[in-house]
């Protein structure tokens, strides 16, 4: 599976090289996007794991989904792994906003304060937050 | 979809690493392959109690996980990882996982 997926990804490569010196384009620019800030949530391995996610599932997930300007919400699915092998990270979460602003303003609402006041209730190997404008390298 | 995650710690020169990152590290990650799309923080990156121990966040779309670990496998992926140590003079974690809506 390794071997086809190395194969394909030659394959696409290839098409995309050749598409790029062709009309100076390359598959970032295909899919640049409109400027956005992120918030990046790293918990941490959680005393009970299987607690963890269901909580996580019914009750954090509705509660930070109501976070005002929210626009995605990306979670981790499976191990997160470093280059050495696995991480003491046990979920990611990365909650796109338009801006750092919007996102400031959505963690003081009433829903973000909820959210965030949630983590306590289920994070229990702890949670590192991360937030900043982002754009396209 | 995939993501790899990089948070770059404080370096010791935040100028050189930014000339150094903009100038060499950002072209040579474009040519890993499979790459879907790569996004990289902009201005201070903070906590909700103040400013964050990291400097700069680079995340990197890819199709799945299995395309992150091939393609840093790869030619041009080692080139890149192997970059890290010419300007990540802060240290830097690298996460890599699948990942879906919530």
């Amino acid at each position: 599976m390794a071997t086809s997926l190395t194969r394909r990804d030659f394959a696409a490569s290839a098409i995309l090289l050749v598409a790029g010196s062709y009309a100076g384009w390359t598959p970032a620019q295909a899919a640049e996007s409109k400027p956005a800030a992120k918030l990046l949530v790293l918990y941490k391995t959680p005393k009970d794991k299987a607690a963890f996610d269901a909580y996580y599932k019914a009750t954090h997930i509705p509660l930070a989904s109501k976070i005002p300007g929210l626009r995605t919400y990306e979670i981790s699915e499976g191990v997160v792994n470093t280059p050495a092998g696995p991480s003491d990270i046990y979920l990611t979460a990365i909650l796109t906003f338009d801006n750092l602003a919007a996102i400031q303003a959505g963690l003081a609402s009433p829903e973000g304060q909820a959210a965030a006041g949630d983590l306590a209730n289920f994070a229990t190997g702890g949670a590192d937050l991360f937030m900043f404008d982002s754009k396209d390298a | 979809m995939a993501k790899l995650v990089v948070l770059y710690k404080t370096p010791k020169d935040k100028a050189a690493f930014d000339a150094y990152y903009k100038a060499t590290h950002i072209p040579l990650a474009y040519k890993i392959p499979g790459l879907k799309k790569y996004e990289i923080s902009d201005g201070a990156v903070s906590t909700p109690a103040g400013p964050a121990d990291v400097y700069l966040t680079a995340i990197l779309t890819f199709d799945s996980l299995a395309a992150i670990q091939s393609a840093l496998g790869s030619a041009e992926g080692q080139a890149a990882a192997g970059d890290l140590a010419n300007f990540a003079s802060g240290g830097a974690d690298l996460y890599m996982f699948d990942s879906k809506d919530a």
